[in-house]
């Protein structure tokens, strides 16, 4: 099979890499960083990565990749800060209004914080991208059994934080 | 899919609309690989000739390629601009030009009719300060957008049509009191939490800012202004005042701050970090401003020099969102201002 244009294939991706980056990353400049690092490596073996596998997963892994790096380059998981605390609390459903529903997405975006970056992204991926588990597992490199118990593991975290009754996939 | 991981999957929806644009993605990534090949190509001479000077050249160019214009992605809508203030950055309508330092709705408009942008500084007596009033009189009432104000988050319906909203997004509360929903949600929806730097270039907390002073023409220049390590506000100067700034800080001498007359307590003293862009270089520098030192203020370039400037630099810094008004009668609880509450 004919190999995309680099250029065109970017074109019609960047925005979903980005997107995908920003929200494993969580910072704009880390996402920028993090798509044009993965299209740069991508770029000298385009044709070689194409004939082997669909280039937006090789893309999505050394996005996450980088940011698996990150974090042990520097030994220390994210946390929220004192300030950020504050939305942090289980977010008040009984008033479905617009605030209380603005106030649930960011506690949950808070929350999200917490999780080591291989959860996050598979989080990001099963609940965002709306992929099977064998594609993250192809993203992610690893089996279709522990993208389970990473979503597994991901959820109960974020369901203890949120202090909801269990969550069941 | 239950309802908790339906809430994950809509909070990721909702914040996936703030990634970054893709607008200059594909130029930004032929433009590092065509610097990348620049680089090697570079080195392979030089490596020729000299080892050593291929290190140097490899460690003075890589830096450059992970830089991003934060102006790229965030550009404000046509007739908005972006307001800043701690970890949260806010669109309103350019026609907000009243800046105001107090608690709302306490702190009344000080002059015109023009909507105001508050903030709850943290250095206007907060803990001393009592005001219970939920919305100033209908006869005394403009539009806000308010940051780090003391409501609770929610929808408030008051008197005469107007609503209330406080938000709190990226830890900072925000509030927006209109009679018009649809502007009120529109500038509430347009919250951000600054996870880098925000539309200006500022970070939430004061970062290490210094560099080597640039002698190309200085095209803009952004402001990032703080309180004990916190943003305060952030803003973009224009060209003639840009050329102005840089022009003193330039010519500023060096020197040692001068001690502060006796008995002189500033309770606000600010940071500003002014970044000067010429084309193709930025010059950080870190000006510090305090009302006791009456004479001159400080500012470092590279870390280590520090430079005299005087009221004229400061004067180019504080307007607009970097002098806003702060009514002193709010400082009395016993005898407040504002009428009874409600």
């Amino acid at each position: 099979m004919e190999s995309p244009d680099f250029d065109d294939w970017v074109a019609q991706r960047g925005a979903a890499l980005l997107r995908f980056a920003y929200l494993v990353t969580r910072d704009h400049t880390r996402a920028e960083e993090a798509v044009q690092d993965a299209l740069i490596a991508a770029y000298s073996r385009w044709s070689r990565i194409c004939r082997a596998q669909d280039p937006e997963a090789y893309v999505r892994r050394c996005i996450v990749n980088a940011d698996i790096s990150r974090w042990r380059r520097f030994f220390r998981r994210e946390t929220p800060t004192d300030d950020a605390g504050t939305s942090h609390a289980a977010p008040h459903r009984a008033a479905p209004d617009h605030a209380v529903a603005q106030a649930e997405h960011d506690a949950v975006w808070a929350l999200c914080a917490t999780l080591p970056a291989k959860q996050r992204a598979a989080v990001v991926l099963r609940y965002y991208e709306d992929l099977p588990d064998a594609e993250i597992a192809v993203i992610l490199d690893c089996s279709p059994a522990t993208v389970r118990s990473q979503i597994h593991r991901a959820l109960a975290s974020l369901r203890t934080a949120i202090g909801t009754e269990e969550v069941k996939r | 899919m239950d309802s908790n991981e339906q809430l994950i999957a809509d909070s990721l929806s909702k914040h996936a609309a703030d990634a970054p644009s893709n607008d200059h993605l594909l130029e930004a990534v032929h433009a590092r690989l065509h610097r990348r090949r620049t680089a090697r190509a570079l080195g392979a001479i030089v490596v020729a000739a000299a080892a050593v000077a291929t290190a140097i050249t490899a460690s003075h160019n890589l830096p450059t390629e992970l830089h991003t214009d934060p102006q790229i992605a965030q550009q404000p809508a046509p007739g908005w601009r972006w307001e800043s203030y701690k970890t949260v950055q806010v669109q309103v309508p350019s026609s907000w030009t009243q800046y105001i330092s107090g608690p709302a709705p306490c702190t009344p408009s000080a002059s015109a009719s023009a909507p105001v942008v508050g903030r709850f500084n943290d250095w206007l007596g907060k803990y001393g300060y009592t005001c219970e009033d939920a919305v100033l009189p209908l006869d005394r009432r403009l539009p806000y957008l308010w940051f780090n104000d003391v409501q609770a988050p929610g929808i408030k319906q008051y008197d005469g049509g107007w609503s209330e909203e406080t938000r709190i997004v990226g830890g900072t509360k925000v509030s927006v009191l209109t009679n018009n929903e649809a502007l009120r949600r529109r500038i509430v929806d347009s919250a951000r939490p600054i996870t880098g730097t925000d539309y200006y270039g500022c970070t939430p907390t004061e970062s290490l800012a210094s560099g080597t002073p640039v002698n190309a023409e200085v095209t803009s220049a952004g402001v990032c202004e703080y309180y004990k390590g916190t943003l305060v506000a952030g803003s973009r100067l224009s060209t003639p005042q840009v050329t102005q700034l840089a022009r003193l800080l330039r010519t500023a001498p060096t020197g040692r701050p001068v001690a502060p007359p006796p008995g002189c307590q500033d309770t606000s003293p600010r940071t500003y970090v002014v970044t000067l862009h010429t084309r193709s270089a930025s010059w950080p520098v870190r000006i510090m401003y305090s009302t006791c030192d009456v004479s001159y203020k400080f500012a470092t370039d590279d870390g280590k020099t520090q430079r005299l400037v005087g009221y004229p630099v400061i004067d180019l810094l504080r307007t607009g969102v970097h002098k806003p008004n702060q009514p002193s009668d709010l400082f009395d609880p016993a005898h407040p201002l504002t009428p009874s509450p409600r």
